[in-house]
């Protein structure tokens, strides 16, 4: 019997996938494949490929890619129906071929069931060892051996600042208090970071399951979910994810009739940033402003309404059964000495193969970017990496041998965080790269302390400045100050790690910013204000496609004459650029 | 109690013990080491907004917070390291770069004396003129100079010219001094502190320095080359713009206070620096002006009829005026050009002409001089420079000249002149004045024996820019000297300035000069136009002139000034730039420490509308840094929350809930949130136009509205412009500080004290009406009359009523009066003989009527019954303390028919209807008799007749329940909380409720408070509030029928509810009425009008003095020396500080009219307090109590906290359990008010100022 499972995730409805499905119930009706399983999954982390489509029978795995509605019927009438793969449309079979080397790095633990299980249904999940750790944990386990457990996995939290998961489970379990809460923070805000989403979309029962084996370990009786609410999708799945668990009695009063109570609440976030922050999630999710608040006491002490509370995000929770059911010797066989497991990345920017990986952690920059990832699209110049989101750090491909490790990232100036990875080429520049960056996490500041309401602010008018060719000297000094400072002094994460992608970039490509300041030139001709167009007279060939496109009438010449631009009415729009087929013109 | 661990640590170097537990910021402030915050309050928990209390601590790689890092074993902690300062002085940098606000107008910072501009303008608009004088003083000491010969930078920057004229602030400045520089009184000469200081140079920058150090105890001695003082001043300025006199008297006053003067002495020619050294000077000001005409540099200026400015303008000063004839050309452009031309006319020149080598636009000079020269005849030539002068027979005879155009603009952003060749020209004339600039003359200070003082390229003295020390030690200068000619008002500000850098150096032996820091708004960005907009336009006052034409014909002051009707719509035009919080702004202050630059990290910067909708407190979100104390405060620890935080990012604002007017929330206006506010952006709104700001000096009072006894500050400058905050009473106290908040009355309801509606003298009744009379003949008449009753009727027709807000030394002679000289036992006040006090009181039971315990504690309770108090609103302090125990986790139930603030707060409600609280009290009884909740050993120890009790209790709680219609769980809550021994049981009850209240309440209470063991033991027992600010002093000084003298042969009713029949009934013939409206009591409003002889004594125009025989003025609190006793029997004193309008106080009234009638002298506050003493063994502390100093009377002779410690006041030492008759009754609804000052204030503060007074 043949079943046909297509990627439902954000990323493959962005690409069409439910016309994919609506196509595939239709035309497995038509074609009277009555045996075909039609089912939707996650994403296995190819999200360049989307639509994808794996189309399993007795045992052989095939995997499609960039399928559209119109490749159905084939995939159907040659693969179903006669047993031949289209191969040309195949991006995996059976582990091999042209993508296999995306996955050949990887190690996946948090995304094991990710675009294989249909995430809305328990029982496609019970069917991947699903709940058996929990199982295994209240039938044969003490509260105190979890934590042992997780303790000797090594296992950091995947959120961003690498604390032992097992330590603050213990410290939330010996604080004093008969009620205690768990929460697991999936308000995942960083741009181009979707690693929860995807997990919670692709896997839902094992993010619950991670959180009853936390409760069960610090002595919880309740959970919250608190994801935000641009994630409907996630939402709707975890949902059901906790209606199936409830009605499976894997949720709810006397759990596997072993005396343990747990329920979970999904409370949505309401779009902020800074909520992301475990002080200030618990602020929103009490119903108050969103603001971080002065640790200790820490939320293991007096958390959610003043009681003790563990607080892990998603990922950190997905690896929770795995470990119990594998052992936390399998898991520390992973990674560096410091820096256990796998860690999952979401690549994006310049990179030939973009999406999320699953990496063991000690493998290096440069190969998840070449190896993994197939290297930079064009095969232009790998020049840098954003490592950690907004609030991470920009690393320079002369560091692309820095292993993936919470110790070794740090001394590079950069962070694991949550695990963005921007990739950038040379047509990047840094300083617009850096306020860019700036911008967001301004933006999000909750305004409550100086260094992060007024000092981002005005970091970020300095970059502005400087990106449209105002800089002034004693503009970068002013940036380090400021940057060092709001590093030392804000109040929460958010605030702290701010100014890291303008720290990076001072630290490894100061030359671009001092031409930008000094000449008010950006080396990457990246910079709107600081570019010239021009027309290079021995490549035109005076097809006048640029002077058509042209919106502000600044291109002038005749017909297979050579054109020229004006650079007064010139908007530097850039337009004529992609107009220009023999690619005469160039930014100076 | 376990005793604290304590902990080391290393605070800059430093080795400090400390308790554990403690933050980094309390342990610094132990230590005395100051670490700056802004956001934090000890009353709430720590915030970390401001980050300004960031500290290194070894080990940290951020720094840390000191106010929320804790204090730990072995720190290493850094306070004031280098990276410590960078980073506070960013945050500071941060911060003021988005603080779109002025510290001070852009007058005050123009002023080179910062003179407040904006503080005497408010002053002089409320006609306080001399008020206003002596503000200018401050800074200023030549107001009457200035007035007529500044440059007035001030009206320069003036803000209103954007709406449309400049302020006429120095025309001001000119009146106020005139008017009231001869009224002043004779100074003070301060006591020397043995030290001389030389000042060499009597002009401005010299008499202003002198002045200053004179001021601080030095012994100034001037030293000056001219016949007479003055300088410039005296030498440089024609009579008729700075008359002789006018100089002379301010002169004077500065020589007054004990300024010596040697005048016709030159330095180098008559003494040296050495010699003054060596006379034993500490120090030497040099202030030697320049005063030495330049001279025109062209060929021929030494020829007979060629003189200098400033030369001429002096000789016309020393010899008199000179004989002119023909024409004179003076050349220049500046003031002594103006002056020269102008005073040539006045000695007979044909003509007098002025050759400029610019434009008039260019000219220094001043615009009105110019327009005056111009009108009195003086002729200008722009555009023309000299060449060289034709000589004659060595005299001048004409100048020959080139004619310029402009140029580019040169350093000084003038356009240069430039020659046209060819177009020389020559003027002729008698006689060349040349007046284009003076030179200093350093012949004599250079090259001394004291070393060579430093002199700059351009020929004057360098001197340090802050400290003005020369790099001589011990030597300072300033003035023209320093700076080339400049105006007067440069050399006064500098003058002292220098004054203060040389005390500084004289006391401490170093050079400092901290400049304030102001913000400025014009430094961030443009102040939007809409701000403008708001003003109505009006016209400048200009000064009455004498035509020019009359003018010129002689010396007399051309510029008379404005006239008196002209100053307060002119003071009117300021428009307050100016904070409010300047003087005590905590921002400012740590701007100033950490030397912060605005502009240095400035950028986009948020600007605001100021709300002014609240009539108390104005909000300026402009001024706010979002440190959150407000918000916190009025949610977390008022529990108001009326205050929340909205948008986000650099757009977070603090805004009223729901972003409403603040009067919609659910503000209560008591200002809590001005207090704690560290910058100005919420303000108190004064009630005048112009309010301000001034430096105002604290004074310590009471409050004098409820029995809570608040301690407040009165911040004064005047009878009328004060603010209230609230008193040092536990700000900081070392239970966590919980105390010192106000309520709106507190804080806004004192404005009364300068109610123009005061009774300010005696007047007695006289035909039909009132006729003003001496206070010996009031005081006579009153005693007479009251003798007269006493005649025709006996003793026992008279009553004497006082005040529950009268102080105890007030009572206690209103109840001498009455029973030592009157012979009459009728003693009350209105607010007891309103209640059934007599069947209510606790005397019978426990032997004294009193709170048992401290209302702090109350903050400590774990379990709170608030029966028949609607605390909020009566003592809305004691209402916040429970809110706070609430927070803490107490439990509260609150017994009540109605919903009250504090019902919200309420763990149980229990709603008996009206009347029936002491039928669900006996059930709560009941019912902890059932739970076996009696502590019985305490009942043996301690009690009697509980059998008595038990007796008469009902042994069916349902059926009491039933009656007062509550819920039975509820009544078995209250009844378990109360059976929990170890937990702390406070009942707070409302004594003097009118509504909502049933007879034997207060016992009831009382004896649940006994069965459960809790009177007499520490942090638990009962809180009676009280509504007046001394009803428990009323009882306590036994202002009650037979509260005093018991067997004692006096006349008059035996008990309250007697007197109450008798005055209903007319039997009172006389009285003697102390701060009580009777008439305001229908009961008793007939009395009002037919008694025989009726004395008022009150502070206002009463319906009930209205109707009196004899009216003598009282006083509050803020105007007499006294004390009260709190609802928590604790006694505060205060001394007045205010004088009393009348010139009198209550006391002094009553004190003489005891006098008179007792045959006595008149009695003192300490003779008084003596008296009580002795009377009551419980208060003698009052004999020697003071300010600050209080104490809580107990039932020993020994002060203390709890009540009942030791043994109850009863004769036996036991408490007595009393039955209580239930009864079920209602009671009216209205509540009456017995106080005038309620009657008349209370109300008004409720509905809050509808207008501003002024």
């Amino acid at each position: 019997m043949y079943s046909i499972h297509i990627g439902t995730g954000t990323c493959g409805v962005a690409a069409g996938a439910e016309h994919v499905v609506a196509a595939f119930r239709e035309q497995v009706g038509t074609l009277g494949l009555a045996g075909t399983m039609v089912a939707e999954t996650g994403c296995n982390g190819m999200c360049y490929a989307e639509v994808l489509v794996e189309v399993k029978h007795a045992g052989a795995r095939h995997l499609y890619g960039r399928v559209t509605p119109d490749r159905v019927e084939r995939i159907l009438t040659e693969h179903v129906q006669r047993g031949q793969p289209v191969r040309e449309w195949l991006v995996l079979e059976n582990g091999q071929g042209a993508e296999a080397n995306f996955l050949a790095r990887q190690r996946h633990i948090v995304l094991r069931n990710c675009g294989d299980i249909d995430p809305m249904s328990i029982d496609d999940y019970l069917g991947h060892q699903g709940y058996q750790a929990l199982d295994r944990v209240l039938t044969t386990m003490t509260p105190d051996q979890v934590i042992e457990l997780t303790l000797a996995s090594g296992l950091r939290g995947r959120g961003g600042a690498g604390f032992s998961t097992g330590t603050k489970w213990q410290l939330a379990r010996q604080s004093a208090g008969s009620i205690k809460y768990v929460i697991c923070n999936a308000d995942e805000g960083d741009p181009g970071a979707f690693m929860d989403r995807s997990v919670l979309e692709g896997d839902p029962h094992s993010v619950l399951e991670g959180l009853l084996i936390c409760g069960y370990a610090i002595g919880a009786c309740h959970g919250y979910v608190y994801c935000r609410a641009e994630y409907p999708r996630a939402l709707v799945r975890l949902r059901r994810a906790i209606e199936q668990a409830r009605e499976r009695g894997y949720l709810g009063d006397d759990i596997l009739g072993r005396g343990f109570c747990f329920d979970v609440t999904v409370k949505e976030g309401a779009g902020a940033f800074v909520c992301g922050e475990e002080t200030a999630l618990m602020q929103s999710i009490e119903g108050r402003r969103g603001m971080p608040r002065l640790r200790p006491p820490y939320p293991a002490v007096a958390g959610l309404w003043g009681k003790p509370t563990n607080i892990n995000n998603v990922e950190t929770f997905a690896n929770v059964p795995w470990i119990v059911l594998n052992g936390a010797a399998a898991f520390a066989a992973m990674g560096t000495e410091k820096s256990r497991g796998s860690k999952v990345f979401a690549l994006a920017g310049k990179v030939k193969r973009s999406g999320l990986v699953e990496v063991p952690t000690g493998i290096t920059i440069d190969e998840i970017v070449h190896d993994v990832c197939g290297g930079i699209v064009g095969n232009r110049a790998f020049k840098a990496v954003q490592i950690g989101g907004p609030s991470g750090g920009c690393l320079p491909a002369s560091l692309g041998h820095t292993r993936i490790d919470y110790e070794e990232l740090a001394q590079t100036g950069a962070i694991m965080g949550s695990g963005g990875m921007v990739v950038m080429d040379d047509t990047t520049c840094m300083v617009e790269m850096a306020r860019f960056f700036l911008e967001f996490t301004q933006n999000e500041s909750c305004g409550k302390c100086t260094s992060c309401r007024l000092g981002t602010l005005r970091m970020l008018e300095i970059l502005q400045r400087i990106v449209e060719g105002k800089g002034e000297a004693g503009d970068l000094e002013r940036l380090q100050e400021l940057g060092e400072q709001i590093g030392a002094t804000a109040l929460c994460g958010l605030g702290q790690t701010a100014p890291n992608p303008v720290l990076t970039t001072l630290r490894y490509f100061r030359d671009e910013y001092e031409v930008h300041v000094r000449d008010k030139r950006c080396p990457a001709h990246s910079c709107s204000l600081l570019v010239n167009y021009v027309i290079n007279a021995a490549a035109c060939t005076g097809c006048t496609l640029c002077i058509k496109d042209c919106p502000s009438g600044a291109i002038s010449g005749e017909k297979k004459q050579v054109h020229t631009i004006d650079p007064v009415k010139c908007i530097k729009c850039g337009k004529c650029i992609t107009s220009c087929n023999p690619g005469a013109i160039e930014k100076v | 109690m376990a005793e604290t661990p304590t902990i080391q640590l290393t605070v800059d170097g430093r080795s400090l013990t400390a308790p554990a537990g403690l933050t980094l910021l309390d342990v610094a402030r132990r230590n005395g080491i100051e670490i700056p915050t802004l956001c934090h309050d000890p009353r709430l928990p720590p915030y970390g907004s401001c980050l300004l209390c960031c500290v290194e601590v070894a080990g940290a790689r951020k720094l840390l917070l000191a106010c929320a890092t804790e204090a730990r074993d072995g720190m290493v902690v850094q306070s004031r390291n280098q990276r410590v300062v960078q980073a506070r002085k960013q945050i500071l940098d941060l911060l003021l770069s988005n603080h779109f606000a002025d510290c001070r107008g852009p007058c005050h910072n123009a002023c080179p004396a910062h003179v407040d501009v904006q503080g005497y303008l408010a002053l002089a608009h409320q006609g306080k003129y001399r008020q206003a004088l002596e503000l200018i003083r401050e800074t200023n000491p030549l107001p009457s100079v200035c007035g007529r010969v500044c440059v007035r930078y001030c009206e320069q920057q003036c803000r209103r010219q954007q709406v449309d004229s400049a302020v006429a602030s120095n025309l001001i400045k000119r009146y106020v001094a005139d008017l009231e520089s001869g009224n002043l009184p004779r100074p003070v000469v301060p006591p020397r502190n043995g030290q001389r200081v030389a000042v060499v140079g009597g002009g401005p920058g010299g008499l202003t320095a002198a002045y200053y150090l004179a001021r601080r105890g030095y012994d100034v001695q001037i030293f000056d080359a001219h016949p007479k003082l003055g300088g410039t001043l005296r030498y440089g300025i024609p009579d008729y713009r700075l008359p002789q006199k006018v100089l002379d008297l301010e002169i004077q006053y500065i020589l007054d206070h004990g300024v010596s003067a040697q005048c016709g002495v030159r330095l180098g020619q008559d003494f040296t620096l050495a010699d003054l050294k060596q006379q034993g000077f500490a120090a030497t000001f040099l202030a030697l002006g320049a005063m030495r005409a330049k001279p025109l540099g062209v060929e021929g200026e030494r020829a007979d009829g060629v003189i200098g400015g400033i030369d001429y303008l002096s000789a016309v000063k020393q010899q008199g005026a000179p004989e002119f004839k023909g024409s004179v050309l003076t050349v220049g452009g500046g003031n002594t050009a103006i002056d020269a031309a102008r005073t040539a006319l006045r000695c007979g020149a044909g003509r007098s002409t002025i050759l400029y080598r610019r434009t008039r636009d260019e000219m220094p000079a001043d615009r009105a001089e110019i327009d005056d020269a111009l009108a009195e005849g003086v002729r200008i030539e722009f555009l023309v420079a000299p060449l060289n002068v034709v000589v004659e027979s060595g005299r001048v005879k004409a100048l020959r000249c080139q004619r310029m155009r402009l140029g580019d603009p040169d350093q000084s952003g003038r356009r240069r002149p430039v020659p046209i060749a060819g177009s020389e020209q020559e003027y002729s004339c008698n006689t060349i004045i040349a007046a284009i600039g003076q030179d200093v003359v350093l012949d004599g200070a250079v090259g001394s024996t004291l070393g060579d003082l430093a002199v700059s390229r351009w020929g004057t003295l360098e001197v340090d820019s802050r400290t003005f020390a020369t790099n001589v030690p011990g030597v300072f200068a300033a003035g023209d000297v320093v700076t080339g000619p400049a105006a007067a008002i440069d050399a006064i500000g500098s003058g002292r300035l220098a004054a203060l850098s040389i005390d500084t150096f004289l006391q401490t032996g170093r050079l400092l000069g901290q400049p304030e820091f102001a913000s400025k708004r014009t430094d961030l960005g443009e102040i939007p136009h809409e701000y403008f907009e708001q003003f109505e336009k009006g016209v400048r006052a200009e000064a009455t002139k004498l035509a020019p034409e009359e003018s010129v014909r002689g010396w007399s002051e051309m510029d008379h000034g404005l006239a008196a009707e002209q100053i307060k719509p002119e003071a009117g035009r300021c428009l307050s730039c100016g904070c409010s919080a300047v003087f005590n702004c905590e921002l400012k202050k740590w701007a100033e420490q950490y030397q912060v630059e605005q502009k240095r990290l400035a950028g986009k910067v948020k600007k605001y509308k100021t709300d002014l909708r609240h009539p108390l407190i104005s909000f300026d979100p402009n001024k706010c840094i979002l440190c959150g104390r407000c918000v916190r405060l009025c949610g977390e620890l008022l529990k108001v929350g009326a205050l929340g935080f909205v948008h986000r990012g650099v757009e977070t604002m603090v805004r009223p809930s729901m972003e409403r007017p603040l009067q919609e929330t659910t503000c209560i206006a008591c200002g809590n949130c001005i207090e704690t506010c560290p910058t100005g952006a919420i303000s108190a709104a004064l009630p005048f136009a112009k309010p301000g700001p001034w430096r105002l000096q604290p004074h310590d009072s009471i409050c004098g509205y409820c029995g809570v006894g608040c301690n407040i500050v009165f911040n004064k400058k005047d009878a009328d412009i004060f603010t209230v905050t609230a008193g040092p009473r536990g700000r900081e106290s070392s239970n966590g500080g919980t105390l010192g908040d106000l309520c709106v009355r507190g804080r806004f309801g004192h404005r009364f004290n300068a109610d123009a509606r005061r009774i300010l003298e005696p007047r007695q009744r006289a035909g039909g009406g009132h006729v003003a009379t001496t206070v010996e003949q009031a005081v006579e008449s009153a005693v007479a009359g009251l003798r007269g009753v006493v005649d025709r009727h006996g003793a026992g027709a008279l009553a004497v009523l006082v005040s529950p807000k009268a102080t105890n030394e007030e009572i206690e002679l209103c109840q001498r009066l009455a029973r030592e000289a009157l012979g009459t036992d009728n003693v009350a006040s209105l607010s007891l003989l309103a209640r059934r006090w007599d069947a209510e009181g606790l005397e019978a039971s426990l032997g004294l009527t009193a709170s048992t315990l401290p209302l702090e504690q109350v903050e400590r309770a774990q379990v709170i019954v608030v029966v028949n108090a609607d605390v909020t609103e009566e003592n809305p302090v004691l209402g916040f303390h429970i809110k706070r125990a609430v927070r803490r986790g107490a439990e509260l139930f609150c017994i009540s028919a109605n919903e009250t603030t504090i019902t919200a707060f309420a763990t149980s409600r229990l709603d008996a209807r009206r009347g029936t609280s002491s039928a669900l009290l006996s059930a709560v009884a009941t019912e902890v008799l059932r739970r076996n909740g009696v502590d019985t050993g305490y009942l043996h120890d301690r009690t009697e007749c509980f059998d008595a009790l038990v007796c008469a209790l009902p042994y069916d709680p349902a059926a009491s329940a039933q009656v007062a219609g509550v819920d039975r769980h509820k009544i078995e809550a209250l009844a378990q909380a109360l059976c929990d021994r170890d937990r702390r049981v406070v009942f707070v009850y409302d004594d003097d409720a009118v509504q909502d209240r049933s007879p034997g309440d207060l016992q009831a209470i009382a004896n649940l408070l006994l069965m459960t063991g809790r009177l007499g033991r520490p942090g638990q027992g009962l809180v009676l509030a009280r509504h007046h600010s001394n009803g428990q002093g009323l009882i306590d000084l036994g202002a009650f029928p037979g509260a005093v003298g018991r067997g004692q042969a006096l006349a008059g009713c035996r008990s309250l509810p007697e007197l109450r029949r008798a005055i209903a009934d007319g039997s009172i013939k006389g009285l003697l009425v102390v701060g009580e409206d009777m008439a305001a009591d229908s009961r008793y409003a007939k009395l009002v009008a037919q008694a025989e002889h009726l004395v008022v004594v009150d502070m206002f125009e009463t319906p009930t003095a209205a109707a009196a025989t004899v009216v003598l003025p009282g006083s509050a609190y803020a105007e007499s020396s006294g004390s009260v006793t709190s609802m928590d029997r604790q006694v505060q004193a205060f001394e007045p500080a205010f004088s009393p309008p009348a010139g009198l106080t209550g006391f002094d009234v009553l004190a003489r009219l005891y006098a008179c009638a007792a045959g006595q002298p008149v009695p003192t506050v300490d003779q008084v307090r003596a008296g009580i003493g002795r009377r009551l063994p419980r208060y003698a502390p009052i004999a020697s109590i003071r300010p600050g100093a209080p104490f809580r009377w107990s039932e020993s002779e020994q002060p203390g906290d709890v009540l009942f410690a030791q043994r109850f006041a009863t004769a036996s030492g036991r408490a007595r359990f009393r039955a209580i008759a239930v009864e079920e009754k209602t009671y009216p609804r209205q509540k009456i008010s017995f106080s005038t000052l309620d009657a008349l204030f209370v109300d008004q503060q409720r509905r809050l100022f509808p207008q501003p007074m002024a």
